[in-house]
């Protein structure tokens, strides 16, 4: 008994399952095409709106800026009153009354030109175009990863058969939780063409 | 005697294999140490930064205390030597974690922190950071071939060079309209106008000129490893294509 076990646990392993290169060949060519790697990568950037014209955009209104004045505007009105009592032994008191009031307004235009030559501005939306490029960068490995991954396991549930009922649903729900994500980062629907005769158990 | 030899041999056997590709799908964002520290690591695990500073000691990971001061979602680090760490994030602030202390110290000037934590498929010394259950690890991979590296070309970046003149010109119109009574009625009213000029030193010039160069430097073309593959087989030299476009840009 104890030999069995020795014999099985020091037996080299499985051979990996290699699927029947003609079902594979018939697997890879129904394999959704539709949408395409760059049809996905242009749908997350427009979802997250990362195009890479915003951060060129960004760095065009810094400098434009210092073309346009700063302008600010003041509207003032006064009014006052006052009286005034004069009282002499002898004499008649004497109230007198004062009324003023007035109004000014001002419009002050100021140019900052040396932002015609360099724009402080400038710099944070360098950086800012730059972080963006990471973003999206990130962003387009992401959905790369994700679509990849999606054809691998269409390909494989298509192709090799799960060694037990437990790795059937973990690759089902894999495939499910990928496309989710790949929804939710492009918008775009992941229509599935019927493929071949699944051979899960 | 024969049970603990059985046990020992059932251990062996489940072990799993230091294949990498078993463990892709569990790879970490992460900035290596580079030419400074060869076997530091930064990782992003579970929305916390963790270091390693140096990956030959074995459980070299430290949690860093960056929560309400870092921004991990745009955070970009680089390693200064094995001992120091700058950090910066948006809000163009610059920290520096010296080792072993995990809380990060507010600097004026360090060495601009260029790198963004990013998914590899192997680290340059043959190891690759992972998530594991109770935080991240290091596992062995096959150090990156020729077909896993490429050159980002240089990011399109015109700065106009910074200049420490400030120039004001202002132009003011007042219109006045004033009246009082007191003895009679007198009333004034009027329109100025006013032009003002201003110029001056700007005391950050010098600041705004080495942010310029480091905006420039990041800019520049730079070697970066490919993100590893999630499918296999067949699919695999369409996706490290699509990869390679997408860091690179082109076709491998």
């Amino acid at each position: 008994m104890i030999a069995m076990l020795l014999l099985y646990l020091l037996a080299p392993p499985a051979p990996v399952p290699v699927p029947d290169p003609a079902l594979l060949a018939r697997a890879l060519a129904e394999l959704p095409n539709k949408p395409g790697i760059a049809e996905v990568q242009a749908a997350a950037l427009r979802r997250a709106t990362l195009s890479p014209r915003t951060a060129q955009r960004w760095l065009r209104r810094a400098r434009a800026a210092a073309i346009l004045p700063t302008v600010t505007g003041e509207y003032g009105l006064r009014t006052d009153q006052g009286w005034q009592l004069d009282q002499a032994a002898g004499d008649g008191d004497e109230l007198s009354q004062d009324l003023g009031a007035g109004r000014a307004i001002q419009v002050r235009a100021s140019w900052d030109l040396d932002r015609l030559i360099f724009n402080a501005d400038e710099l944070r939306a360098a950086r800012a175009a730059l972080d963006l490029s990471d973003v999206r960068e990130r962003l387009l490995v992401r959905v790369t990863q994700l679509y990849f991954e999606r054809q691998q396991l269409l390909l494989e549930i298509a192709t090799l058969p799960a060694r037990d009922g437990h790795e059937a649903i973990g690759r089902h729900m894999r495939l499910a939780e990928v496309e989710a994500v790949l929804v939710g980062l492009t918008g775009l629907a992941l229509p599935r063409r019927p493929m071949t005769p699944n051979p899960d158990p | 005697m024969a049970l603990p030899l059985l046990l020992l041999l059932a251990g062996l056997a489940s072990e799993p294999p230091l294949d990498p590709s078993v463990d892709r799908h569990e790879a970490v964002p992460a900035v290596h140490g580079g030419f400074a520290a060869p076997g530091a690591w930064l990782v992003l695990w579970h929305g916390e930064a963790w270091v390693c500073w140096d990956a030959s000691t074995g459980d070299c990971w430290q949690r860093l205390e960056l929560a309400g001061l870092v921004d991990l979602a745009t955070l970009r680090a680089e390693f200064v030597d094995r001992s120091t760490l700058a950090l910066t994030d948006r809000s163009d602030g610059s920290w520096q974690v010296v080792r072993p202390d995990p809380t990060p110290r507010i600097v004026r000037w360090s060495t601009t922190a260029r790198h963004s934590p990013q998914v590899l498929g192997c680290g340059p010394s043959g190891v690759l950071p992972i998530a594991r259950a109770g935080g991240p690890g290091l596992l062995a991979c096959d150090a990156p071939a020729g077909d896993t590296q490429c050159v980002r070309p240089g990011r399109p970046l015109r700065l106009r060079p910074a200049s420490p003149i400030r120039l004001r010109i202002g132009l003011e119109l007042r219109a006045l309209d004033d009246w009082r009574a007191l003895a009679g009625l007198a009333a004034a009213t009027g329109v100025q106008v006013l032009a003002t000029i201003g110029v001056g030193l700007d005391a950050g010039w010098s600041q705004q000129r080495r942010e310029r160069a480091d905006l420039q430097a990041q800019a520049r073309p730079s070697p970066r490893t490919l993100p590893a593959p999630r499918s296999r087989g067949p699919l695999i030299a369409g996706e490290r294509q699509a990869l390679h476009a997408v860091i690179c840009g082109g076709a491998t």
